[in-house]
């Protein structure tokens, strides 16, 4: 096998765990034919003050160098104990104050330059400094000091000290070296008995390896008592971690036999994320009869917020827009994402074509909602429900807001433009069309004020509704792209999307164009970032649209840089995108937190103070900080 | 870890050339004196082996630790050292890469709340190690100087037109990480510790990095007054780091007590220095740019590292109120047992 830079690092690093695992026979053999004395006195002093947890401690500490080694009947039998000076030690000792220690030997040594401490004591010492260095070194994710540390004290490592083993085996999942993280915790299975330690160590296995590996580990079950397997709850465990993981990456499946046993598990346990989880699996997956089951299952258990939102998520996929505004109603204000699901089936409730009566009571809920949220989709809903009715001054009044809350919004410029005509406002009609002439075919092609536009081969007919199940394929690229525009408007960019890609199939540059268009800015709301860019190269765009898309995406991409906190990378993205388009309030906070978070206090406090001048409060507070940042030395 | 253990023993025979011969005590007779140690120690060392920066919201740095270890050894307080370093050792040295991470804060948990390095903390810490390690006959001491020595100098020198640079941390600094880079501080050269460094790990040409250290401190002479910046970029013509303060500032005021310590002791720099930082009563901090003051320091601390440089310039003694130790805050006390410690030692006629 070619040796390459892996197998390098992992035969450097594998020494520790293959050495303490198996190692102790060949130091047993050593310190046999030395026949080395085993020092004892540690357990002397420990016995002697009762201290029970390091007094097995020590002994699987001496077990683990001197496997032969037999612990004595009565500790407190041991001789010794006569230097006062050495007791003082143990009594610091049991009280974890290592680095008084060190300051004592040294100071006893500076008034008796003879004298030594035991060598029981001073193993001791370094093996608990050197575990506190350990556990250091993994609380802040320096696993290659934690791996170096266990290779060099292999004594470490035994079943007296079950976090040192499970640091060292993380510390090998986390380095790559998933194997041996494996073969740690196998260790641990085969040579420690504590039943809860056991449980634990599996649920701690869990979460450094994958299915596999644990179906490996599961095979050192022992039985329990109660003839149980001790590892059942681990199966579980299991189960719901793969429905879980195959909720959050919908390109998983989650195996019948998982499936089924989670469903066992909230027949037997009635615990509502069960059956919520069974909900949301099935739903991702369009199984709508399945989902719709769990769901009613878990609400009967528990009404909680997540489970309106997804009962209410099969209500629209049914189509019963009132019953899910009505399921998500009373939650409407727990969550972002309770308030977001609750405008889809508001929007989805009020874009029924024909115009559904809705009732006063309802709309009264909804707007609110819509308002607090800022959510341009559902407040030009309201605009088209408004104007259904005829409601032509409501309507312009939505259209108005839809458009402020978001400017480069086409259709709240479209339903705006159609708004004015109706109430005559013939100006503020031709307004909006030499605004948007370059943009939108379908504004630039509303008459004023009585002619309709002809029919040509790019005309795009005005789709209201569509809420009904249509294949995209199945529609010409004109009306796909009308219904692409609409389900936009409706709340469901990704089937926007997909409306969009045939749209792109078109003959015509200007529907392709406008198809573009709408997919990077679908693909921009359901969060897509990368796809959007694409989408925005598949036809030529104005320099306009595409500054616009462009900004759009740099947004998404600095925000989420600095999430992660790579700020100078979200710093990068603020550059560019600031010579495209002026940067927003809440993009310049974003930056003056980068540059705090790079210690560039200076640079901090200039861009936070512009921002707080603009009225950001947010900015202000960060303005303090870095102005405070500044006074320091550090 | 062959090869290491092979640079280890060249790096002790060599520092065994230029370290004092093991005494079992310290420097004799003590540099730092007995209660001044005491004094120190009552006021910024914790009885768990942390030096507590008190100007600095109570957290402690690698840069303190090393300062701690120094000072501990000019005491000949071998018990205490042992305090620092086994704190140091088991809370800070946990770098995957063996060196020191610089940041640690009682508050957090953990405590420590960036895993980065400082140069000049392991440059503090080894040389600390080599001094004692030498003269109280431990060589696990030097062992581990050795290695950090070793680790610090293959991760943060960095060879320039201007010569082999010290950059100030692994991460950050270099040309590939800013855009004005490399960025060094000057107040990192600690010039005594070159030597040291040198013989210690032969694999880095520290005397290099010592020469680089003396050519900027001359040559880097900005705004009115002529100083060098806390931070500066060598990306083109030296000049103030982006955005940090295009100051003379806390870190700077090292610049000339490292240069004293070190012999280093051209009139023409220091005499710079102290035109353009002594305000008789205290120890001016000033803009770059403008020239402007920034702050006045009135600790006796500070204010003793212009009043050593004064004396070496033939002005005379340093005042009575300097030549005795009272703590204030950790940072300007242990500059002033610094100057005292060196005073002691190499310039009597200056107390």
């Amino acid at each position: 096998m070619p040796l390459t830079v892996r197998h390098v690092r992992e035969s450097a690093l594998s020494i520790a765990v293959l050495v303490s695992l198996s190692v102790c026979a060949a130091q047993a053999q050593q310190s046999q034919g030395n026949a080395v004395e085993v020092d004892e006195s540690a357990l002397r002093y420990f016995a002697r003050e009762g201290d029970i947890d390091r007094l097995n401690a020590e002994i699987a500490r001496l077990k683990a160098l001197y496997p032969q080694w037999v612990p004595p009947a009565d500790p407190l039998s041991i001789p010794g104990g006569t230097d006062a000076r050495e007791e003082a030690l143990w009594q610091l000792y049991s009280q974890g104050d290592f680095a008084q220690i060190r300051a004592q030997i040294a100071e006893n040594q500076r008034q008796e330059p003879s004298w030594a401490p035991s060598e029981a004591l001073l193993d001791a010492l370094v093996a608990s400094e050197i575990r506190a260095r350990l556990i250091n070194a993994s609380d802040l994710g320096q696993f290659e000091t934690v791996l170096r540390v266990a290779n060099d004290h292999p004594e470490l490592m035994t079943c007296a000290d079950y976090d040192v083993l499970w640091r060292v085996a993380e510390a090998y999942a986390e380095t790559d070296l998933d194997e041996r993280s494996a073969e740690a915790y196998r260790y641990v299975l085969e040579n420690c008995d504590g039943p809860a330690e056991r449980f634990a160590t599996m649920q701690k296995a869990m979460t450094d390896l994958k299915r596999p590996a644990m179906v490996e580990l599961l095979r050192l079950e022992r039985s329990a008592p109660s003839g149980e397997g001790e590892f059942e709850g681990i199966r579980d465990e299991l189960a719901r971690r793969s429905v879980a993981e195959s909720n959050a990456d919908t390109t998983l499946f989650a195996s019948p036999e998982d499936l089924s046993r989670v469903a066992g598990l909230f027949d037997n346990g009635q615990q509502v994320n069960d059956a919520l989880m069974l909900g949301w699996y099935h739903l991702q997956r369009e199984n709508v009869p399945d989902a719709s089951e769990w769901f009613e299952r878990a609400s009967r258990v528990e009404q909680t917020a997540v489970g309106a939102q997804g009962l209410a998520l099969v209500q629209i996929a049914r189509g019963e827009f009132t019953q899910a505004e009505a399921t998500l109603a009373p939650w409407r204000d727990t969550s972002e994402a309770a308030r977001s699901v609750y405008l889809a089936a508001a929007a989805n409730l009020l874009s029924g074509d024909p115009a559904p009566q809705v009732d006063e009571t309802v709309l009264q809920r909804i707007v609110p909602e819509v308002v607090t949220a800022r959510d341009a989709a559902t407040a030009r809903q309201l605009g088209w429900y408004a104007r259904n009715f005829k409601q032509h001054e409501t309507a312009r009044q939505w259209f108005e807001t839809a458009l402020a809350w978001d400017p480069a919004n086409e259709p709240s410029a479209y339903g705006l433009a159609l708004s004015y005509v109706d109430l005559g406002k013939k100006d503020e009609a031709k307004a909006i069309k030499t605004e948007w002439d370059s943009r939108s075919q379908r504004i630039a092609a509303i008459s004023i004020p009585t002619r309709r536009a002809g029919s040509s081969g790019d005309s795009v007919p005005r789709i209201t509704d569509c809420s009904s199940p249509v294949s995209p394929s199945r529609l010409s690229p004109g009306t796909a792209l009308g219904r692409g525009w609409c389900l936009l408007d409706a709340g469901r960019p990704i089937d926007a999307t997909q409306a969009f890609a045939r749209a792109l199939q078109s003959s015509s540059q200007k529907i392709r164009s406008d198809a573009a268009y709408g997919q990077s800015l679908a693909y921009i709301r359901a969060g897509f970032v990368d796809q959007a860019a694409v989408a925005a190269t598949q036809a030529r765009q104005t320099p306009e649209r595409s500054n616009e898309i462009m900004a759009s995406i740099l947004s998404e991409r600095a925000t989420a840089a600095y999430n992660r906190g790579r700020y100078r990378e979200a710093l990068q993205i603020l550059d560019r995108r600031a010579q495209i388009a002026a940067e927003q309030v809440g993009l310049m906070v974003i930056r003056g937190y980068a540059y705090y978070n790079l210690k560039q206090y200076w640079r901090a406090a200039e861009v936070f103070d512009a921002a707080a001048k603009a009225g950001s409060t947010e900015a202000a507070e960060g303005l303090k900080l870095a102005q405070t940042a500044r006074r320091k030395r550090w | 870890m062959i090869q290491s253990a092979r640079l280890f023993q060249a790096g002790a025979l060599a520092a065994a050339m230029v370290l004092p011969a093991p005494s079992g005590a310290g420097p004799s007779p003590e540099l730092v004196r007995p209660e001044e140690w005491r004094a120190y120690a009552e006021a910024f060392l914790e009885p768990s082996g942390r030096i507590v920066d008190t100007g600095n919201g109570g957290i402690s740095h690698s840069e303190g630790q090393g300062y701690g270890m120094l000072l501990a050894y000019l005491a000949s307080m071998q018990a205490d050292f042992e305090r620092i370093w086994s704190f140091t050792q088991a809370e800070l040295k946990v770098r995957d890469d063996g060196l020191v991470a610089w940041k640690w804060d009682p508050g957090a948990e953990p405590p420590v709340t960036d895993i980065n390095n400082a140069s000049d903390g392991e440059i503090l810490i080894a040389y600390a190690l080599a001094l004692a390690g030498a003269d109280w006959g431990r060589p696990d001491y030097l062992e581990i100087a050795s290695q950090m020595t070793t680790a610090l100098g293959d991760a943060v020198l960095d060879p320039r037109a201007y010569g082999l640079l010290l950059l100030p941390g692994v991460d950050g600094f270099s040309a590939e990480d800013r855009a004005d880079g490399p960025v060094v501080n000057l107040s990192y050269w600690v010039f005594e510790a070159f030597p040291v460094l040198a013989a210690l790990d032969p694999s880095n040409d520290w005397k290099a990095v010592s020469q680089t250290g003396e050519t900027l401190v001359a040559t880097t002479q900005i705004g009115a007054r002529g100083l060098p910046p806390e931070w500066l970029s060598l990306a083109d013509v030296p000049k103030s780091a982006e955005e940090f303060a295009p100051e003379f500032g806390y870190n700077a005021l090292r610049i000339p007590l490292y240069l004293m310590r070190a012999g280093l002791h051209d009139q023409k720099t220091l005499s710079r220095f102290l035109k353009a930082t002594d305000l008789g009563g205290g120890y001016a901090l000033s803009d770059l740019a403008s020239g402007e003051l920034v702050a006045v320091l009135e600790e006796p601390g500070y204010r003793a590292i212009n009043a050593l440089a004064g004396c070496i310039l033939g002005r005379g003694s340093l005042p009575a109120d300097l030549s005795d130790f009272e703590p204030t805050h950790y940072y300007p006390s242990t500059l002033h047992l610094l100057v005292l410690s060196y005073a002691r030692k190499e310039m009597p006629q200056c107390l």
